[in-house]
């Protein structure tokens, strides 16, 4: 009986088939990475040589600030103005400065954007041409950094094609600082001299 | 009686017997089947910068060499789990791409391996002519059958079946071809995510 089984295993082992495995780990970790960068060249410059200048300001178009974000997650911008001063160190009252989002990318028509532009102010998708209607805001309110852009419903992680921005900036334009309680330019005894400040932008992670 | 005794000294070398007796002999064949990775079996990447979300890594150095030792001729499925990050997130499993690189095939002369590439993969689906694999192939949790025998049959030692993984993470020109955006399209949660690749070799039905 012992010999009979042997041979039965003996025999039907030939048939048993194995199937071997072996592993292989892998793991990918991902770090935030977000950049923003200007493609304004150079510096925006105002040079008021007239009593025109003085009286109604400038808004000319080529007073466009064109910036684009790149970023693996959603991100917000926040803009910061610092203070406009000369040689002297006199100021510029930074109530003269107006700016208004313009024309806007396609991911804010994506709805993967919005401007959070005033206070308040959640209306500044863009329209089906492209263009923000965010409102008008003065540049006293960015003496500390203030949230510009936050992410839309649809998300706003990706590339610099498909996240850019631009907002258009002017001086002493009448029409808009006089909403500021500003006077003119002309009434302000500003003291002759060049006033230099920087717009600082900077993207942010959103945790939202 | 003396002559009697010796009729009988004489006579009793002449009687003849036949003795007979068995031994019994078998040889019993199991089937063996043995697969095992060679050296180091963990592949990394770290994502930090825009160019590397947006281009992906195929660095030379992540590769893992695989042996199979088998008596019959097999093929070899492969795997992925979900790369999860602990927290809930999973990464797209398809942004992993690999691509199958020979170092001493089979009979290389005598078609004893092919790959096997799936439909929604690039690459041959038959042999190689001279056995460098041009296509890639995307990760699945499905099992994906990626080496077949060929007509020579591919059984053989360790040493005659040596094959190499050469894995990636996001490269674009490979999601591409599946309509997957870059990985920094993605909007991947930050963190690290972890799976596993499980390679099975199978032995041909007998």
């Amino acid at each position: 009986m012992m010999n009979k089984l042997l041979y039965f295993f003996l025999l039907a082992f030939p048939c048993i088939t194995f199937a071997q495995t072996d592993e292989i780990n892998i793991s990918a970790s991902f770090a935030e990475s977000i950049e923003l960068r200007f493609t304004t060249s150079g510096s925006v410059n105002w040079t008021f040589s007239t009593i025109a200048h003085y009286k109604n300001g400038f808004w000319p178009a080529e007073r466009i600030l064109d910036f684009e974000v790149s970023a693996s997650v959603n991100f917000l911008v926040q803009c910061q103005i610092t203070p406009m001063v000369n040689g002297e160190g006199e100021a510029l009252d930074m109530g003269n400065i107006s700016i208004r989002p313009g024309v806007a990318s396609d991911r804010l028509s994506q709805r993967g954007t919005r401007w959070d532009w005033a206070a308040g102010d959640v209306t500044a998708y863009t329209n089906g041409g492209g263009v923000a209607r965010g409102d008008l805001f003065f540049g006293d309110k960015f003496a500390t950094p203030r949230t510009i852009l936050v992410p839309g419903p649809e998300g706003n992680a990706g590339g610099y094609d498909i996240n850019k921005f631009k907002f258009l900036i002017g001086i002493g334009r009448y029409e808009q600082t006089k909403l500021n309680g500003m006077p003119r330019m002309l009434d302000q005894n500003i003291s002759p001299g060049t006033y230099t400040g920087t717009v600082i932008l900077t993207a942010l992670a959103s945790l939202s | 009686m003396q002559r009697l005794l010796y009729f009988l000294l004489l006579a009793f070398p002449c009687i003849t017997f036949a003795q007979t007796d068995e031994i019994n002999i078998s040889a019993a064949f199991s089937n063996f089947i043995d697969l095992r990775i060679q050296g180091a079996s963990s592949v990394e990447w770290q994502v930090t910068t825009i160019k590397q979300y947006q281009e992906g890594f195929w660095p030379a150095s992540n590769k893992v060499t695989f042996q199979v030792a088998s008596s019959n001729s097999f093929s070899v499925d492969m795997a992925f789990t979900p790369m999860s990050d602990g927290a809930g997130n999973e990464l797209d499993i398809r942004n992993i791409v690999t691509r199958l690189e020979v170092d001493r095939p089979k009979a290389e002369s005598e078609e004893g391996v092919r790959w096997g590439f799936g439909s929604n993969d690039s690459g041959n689906n038959g042999y190689e002519p001279n056995f460098r694999v041009t296509g890639e192939i995307f990760g699945s949790t499905t099992a994906k059958t990626i080496i077949v025998p060929g007509p020579s049959g591919n059984a053989g030692t360790y040493e005659d079946n040596e094959f190499t993984l050469r894995i990636g993470l996001g490269r674009i020109e490979f999601l591409q071809r599946i309509g997957m955006p870059s990985m920094l399209d993605q909007n991947i949660t930050p963190g690290t995510y972890t799976g596993t690749i499980t390679l099975t070799a199978i032995p041909e039905a007998l």
